[in-house]
C-alpha cells in the first residue's frame, strides 16, 4: 500500500505553474477563485466607502480625494458622474464577481468533489477553463476604470435607453462596451462552471453517496448551477441585443421620439420593457444562485457546531429546490412601476409571496437545528449565526415590497437598498464569511485565529446593523437611491446627520475586514497546523488530509454508509459519526 | 498505451491517474462501478445541459422578438431564395452525419470518414450559404439596422451561425482525429457528441427557419 501511494505521488509531480496557476485541480481552482473574489470584495468595499463620503460630506472639498482620483474629484469633490459610476460598479462588483464567482467559485469547486467523494470536478480542463476566463473578465472590468471616459455609469441594472445610447453620457460610452464585454465573459465562465457542477454531482458521487445522503452544500451548490445554466443565457440574449443597439444601429431597446442633445434620436420603434423583462429574469434568480450557496453553507456551519443533525434534512433539500423553481418566475415585482400590466404584476405578486414558504421553511429548520444544541461558537458559527440575524430582517421586508400597493411608494427608495443589503448583500458575505472561517483549515492546512475571528464578525455584524437598518427609515421618509446628493430638499436633508453616521458605520465594519485580511493571509502561512477533522464533522472533506492531496483521496475512494448529519447519536462513542464507519449489524 | 489513447478526454480522471485509481463516481470512460451515478456517460450528460444553456438563450431571444412583433411597425420582407437552399443542405448534413455513426457502428471506418467529412463540408457550404443570403439581403437594401424585423432576422441567423461554425470546428477536429485513426465501433464517443450537436443545430435552424417564416 505504501509503496503504491509513493509511486503515484512520484508520477504527478506537478510543476509550480501546473499546481498553482493552470491547475485543472478543482481545489487550487477553487482557492483562485476565493483569493480573485476576496480581491474584488476590498475594490467593492472601497467603492462603497467613496459614496459614502460624498453621501455623508456633499460639496465638502476633502484634497485627497483628488489625489486618489485625479480628475475624477477635482477640487476634492467627487463628480456626479463618477458617483453614478461608483454605484454602477459597487453593484455589478458585489453582485457578480464577489458574490456569484467568489462564493460559487470557490465553494462549488472546494466543496461538490470533496463532499461526494470524487477525485475531481467532471471535466477538470473545463473548469480550469471557467476561472480564467474569470480571470479575463476581471481584467477587462478593472481595465474600465482607467479609461478616459471612465466606467460604466449607468447603474448595474443597465437598464436602456441610457445605456443603449453611447453618447448618452460619458458613463455610457467605453466604459460600458468593457461592461458589457466584461460580462459576456462572466457567463460563459459561469456556464463552464455550471456544467461541471451539475455533471459532477450526478455522476461522480462515490459508492453509497445517495442523493439523500449528500449534505445539504452539495445541495444548495447543485441547485444554484441548475439556476445559473438556465437564467445567464437570456442575460447574454439581453446584453448581445444591448451590444446590437450600440454598435449596430438597432432599436431593441431605443423607443421611438428620442432626443438627445436636441438631436433627434436615429433609433425608432424599440422597447426598453423589454430589456427590463430579460435582465431581471436573469437578475432574479441571480438573488438566489447568490443566496442558496450562502444558506447550504450555513446549514452544514449550523449543524456542526451545534453537533445536532440539521432538521427535516428532505424538507430542507426540498425548501431549496422549491426556492430555485420558484425564483425563475417572480422577476416580475422589480417592475411593477414600469408600466407593465398590473394583471401581470398581480401575478407577480402571488408567485413572490409564494417563495417566502419555502424561505421560511428553511429558516425555521434552521432555527431549529440550533435549538437546545450544544453550541459551539466558532467564529464559522457566529458567522453563520450572523446570517440568519441578516437575512430575517432582510425577508420580512421583503413582503412588503413584494406587494404591488406598497412598492410603488418604496420603489427605488433606500428602504429597497436596506432590504437587498440585508437580504441577500451582507447575509451572503456572511455566509461566505462563515464558509471560509469553517473549510480554512482543510484549504490550506492550516487554523485562522479565533480571536481575531471573533472580532471580525462584531465588527462586521454589528457595523452592518448600523449601516443598513436606518436606511429603511430613510426609504420609508421617500429618500431616493442613486441620488448624488441629498442637500435640496428638506425631506432628504433631514437625514443629513444619519448619514453622517451610517459612514462612520462604514469605516467601522471596513476597519473589521482589514482585520479578516490580515487574518486570512497571515494564516496561510503562519496560521497553527490543522489536523484532519479540527470541527469533528462528519463530511467525507474532513476524512482526508488538510489540505487534501491531489486526487483528494488516497488509492481509494472513500465509501458512504450513513447520512451526513449523525452528530450526538445516542449511544455513540463519540458526538459524531462521520459518513465513512460502516453501520454495525446486530445479530443476535 | 492503446487503451489510454482511445480514452475519450473528458473522463480526464483516468488520464490524469494513468489508471492507478479506480474512479468511485464511476464517470471516467463511460464504466458505472457505482449504482448512483445516472446511466450516462458524463460527457454526453455535460452536453445536454449545454444544449439546454443553448435552448434558454434561443427562447430569451425569440421571446423577445414575439413580444416585438405583436407591437407593431414590423417591416415585411421575403426572404432569399437561397435560405431553403441552405435548409436543405444542413438537413442534408444532418442525414449524412447519422449514415456516417451507422458506418462507424459497424466498423465501416473508411465509408463513414468519407461520410463525416461531406457532412462536415455541407456544414461549410451552409455557412457559406447565409452569407451569401444576408449579402442578397443587403442588396435588397435590407440593413441590420432598417427596421426591428431585419434586426433580429440577423440576430436570429447570426447567433445560430455563430453556434454551427463552433460545430464545423468541432466537426473538422473529429474528422482530423478520425484520419489518425482514433474512433472505431467502440470508440466513438467524441463522434456521437458532434453528431448530437449537429442534430440539434439542425433541429434549431428549423425552428428559427419555421419561425421567421412565419412572421415575415
Amino acid at each position: 500500500m505504501a509503496i503504491h501511494t509513493e509511486h503515484t505521488e512520484v508520477a504527478h509531480k506537478q510543476s509550480f505553474i501546473t499546481k498553482y496557476i493552470f491547475s485543472t485541480d478543482h481545489k487550487t481552482i477553487a482557492r483562485q477563485y476565493l483569493i480573485t473574489g476576496i480581491f474584488w470584495g476590498v475594490v467593492g468595499m472601497i467603492l462603497s466607502w467613496l459614496m459614502r463620503l460624498q453621501l455623508a460630506y456633499p460639496n465638502q472639498p476633502m484634497p485627497i480625494l483628488e489625489k486618489i482620483l485625479g480628475k475624477w474629484a477635482e477640487g476634492g469633490i467627487l463628480k456626479p458622474e463618477f458617483y453614478v459610476a461608483l454605484i454602477t460598479m459597487h453593484g455589478t462588483i458585489m453582485v457578480f464577481f464577489l458574490l456569484t464567482a467568489g462564493l460559487s467559485g470557490t465553494f462549488s469547486n472546494y466543496l461538490i468533489p470533496l463532499q461526494i467523494g470524487a477525485r475531481d470536478m467532471a471535466f477538470p480542463v473545463l473548469n480550469m477553463l471557467s476561472y480564467w476566463v474569470f480571470f479575463a473578465a476581471s481584467v477587462v472590468m478593472l481595465a474600465s476604470f482607467f479609461i478616459q471616459t471612465g466606467p460604466a455609469a449607468v447603474g448595474w441594472t443597465f437598464y436602456p435607453p441610457l445605456s443603449a445610447l453611447k453618447n448618452s453620457i460619458p458613463g455610457a460610452d467605453l466604459g460600458a462596451t468593457l461592461w458589457l464585454i466584461s460580462m459576456a465573459l462572466f457567463i460563459v465562465s459561469s456556464l463552464l462552471g455550471a456544467l461541471n457542477y451539475i455533471t459532477t454531482t450526478l455522476n461522480f458521487r462515490t459508492k453509497g453517496m445517495s442523493m439523500g445522503r449528500l449534505p445539504i452544500t452539495v445541495w444548495g451548490m447543485f441547485v444554484t448551477a441548475i439556476l445559473g445554466l438556465l437564467s445567464f443565457p437570456v442575460l447574454l440574449a439581453g446584453a448581445v441585443m444591448l451590444i446590437f443597439d450600440r454598435e449596430f444601429g438597432t432599436s431593441f431597446f431605443v423607443p421611438s421620439g428620442l432626443v438627445l442633445g436636441g438631436q433627434p434620436v436615429p433609433h425608432e420603434g424599440g422597447n426598453p420593457i423589454l430589456w427590463q423583462h430579460l435582465f431581471w429574469f436573469l437578475g432574479h434568480p441571480e438573488v438566489y444562485i447568490v443566496a442558496i450557496p450562502a444558506f447550504s453553507l450555513v446549514g452544514e456551519i449550523l449543524a456542526t457546531n451545534a453537533r445536532k443533525p440539521l432538521f427535516a434534512y428532505k424538507v430542507s433539500v426540498g425548501a431549496i429546490i422549491g426556492i430555485g423553481a420558484l425564483s425563475m418566475i417572480v422577476w416580475g415585482h422589480h417592475m411593477y412601476v414600469s408600466g407593465m400590466n398590473p394583471v401581470l404584476g398581480e401575478v407577480f405578486v402571488i408567485t413572490t409571496l409564494a417563495i417566502s414558504f419555502p424561505t421560511a421553511i428553511l429558516v425555521f429548520n434552521y432555527l431549529v437545528t440550533i435549538w437546545r444544541g450544544n453550541l459551539r461558537f466558532t467564529p464559522a458559527m457566529l458567522f453563520a449565526l450572523g446570517f440568519l440575524g441578516l437575512f430575517i430582517p432582510g425577508a420580512l421586508t421583503g413582503a412588503f415590497l413584494a406587494t404591488a400597493p406598497v412598492d410603488i411608494q418604496l420603489h427605488d427608495t433606500y428602504f429597497v437598498v436596506a432590504h437587498f443589503h440585508f437580504t441577500m448583500a451582507t447575509s451572503a458575505a456572511f455566509g461566505m464569511f462563515a464558509g471560509v472561517y469553517h473549510w480554512f483549515p482543510k484549504m490550506f492546512g492550516r487554523m485562522m485565529n479565533d480571536k481575531l475571528g471573533k472580532l471580525h464578525f462584531w465588527g462586521s455584524f454589528i457595523g452592518v446593523y448600523l449601516i443598513f437598518f436606518p436606511m429603511f427609515f430613510q426609504g420609508i421618509a421617500g429618500v431616493p437611491r442613486r441620488y448624488y446628493a441629498f442637500t435640496e430638499y428638506n425631506f432628504t436633508s433631514q437625514f443629513l446627520g444619519l448619514n453622517k453616521f451610517i459612514t462612520i458605520a462604514a469605516f467601522v465594519a471596513g476597519a473589521a475586514q482589514l482585520l479578516f485580511l490580515f487574518n486570512f493571509f497571515w494564516s496561510i502561512f503562519k496560521g497553527k497546523k490543522a489536523d484532519k477533522n479540527p470541527w469533528k464533522a462528519t463530511t467525507l472533506e474532513w476524512q482526508t488530509d488538510s489540505p487534501p492531496p491531489h486526487g483528494n483521496w488516497g488509492p481509494e475512494t472513500p465509501v458512504v454508509y450513513r447520512g451526513p448529519y449523525e452528530y450526538s447519536v445516542p449511544g455513540a462513542e463519540e458526538d459524531y459519526i462521520p459518513q465513512t464507519v460502516p453501520v454495525k449489524v446486530e445479530t443476535k | 498505451m492503446v487503451i489510454e489513447k482511445k480514452r475519450p478526454k473528458s473522463g480526464a480522471m483516468d488520464i490524469d491517474f494513468n489508471g492507478t485509481y479506480s474512479n468511485g463516481g464511476g464517470g471516467g470512460a463511460g464504466g458505472h462501478s457505482s449504482s448512483y451515478a445516472l446511466p450516462v456517460q458524463p460527457a454526453k450528460f455535460g452536453l445536454w445541459l449545454f444544449i439546454s444553456a443553448i435552448i434558454m438563450l434561443f427562447s430569451a431571444l425569440t421571446s423577445a422578438y414575439i413580444v416585438r412583433h405583436s407591437a407593431g411597425n414590423w417591416l415585411r420582407f421575403e426572404m432569399p431564395e437561397i435560405f431553403w437552399f441552405n435548409t436543405f443542405v444542413l438537413l442534408l448534413s444532418s442525414l449524412t452525419i447519422q449514415l456516417s455513426y451507422f458506418q462507424l457502428r459497424r466498423d465501416k471506418v473508411a465509408s463513414f470518414k468519407v461520410l463525416f467529412a461531406i457532412s462536415t463540408f455541407l456544414g461549410l457550404l451552409f455557412l457559406a450559404g447565409q452569407v451569401m443570403g444576408w449579402n442578397q439581403l443587403r442588396e435588397m437594401g435590407i440593413y441590420v439596422s432598417t427596421n426591428p424585423s431585419s434586426s433580429f432576422f440577423y440576430l436570429l441567423t447570426g447567433a445560430h451561425a455563430v453556434h454551427l461554425a463552433g460545430g464545423v470546428i468541432s466537426l473538422i477536429y473529429v474528422f482530423v482525429k478520425s484520419l489518425l485513426g482514433y474512433y472505431s465501433s467502440r470508440n466513438k464517443l467524441g463522434v456521437e457528441l458532434c453528431i448530437t450537436y449537429w442534430h440539434f443545430l439542425d433541429i434549431l435552424w428549423l425552428y428559427l427557419f419555421v419561425f421567421i417564416k412565419v412572421t415575415t
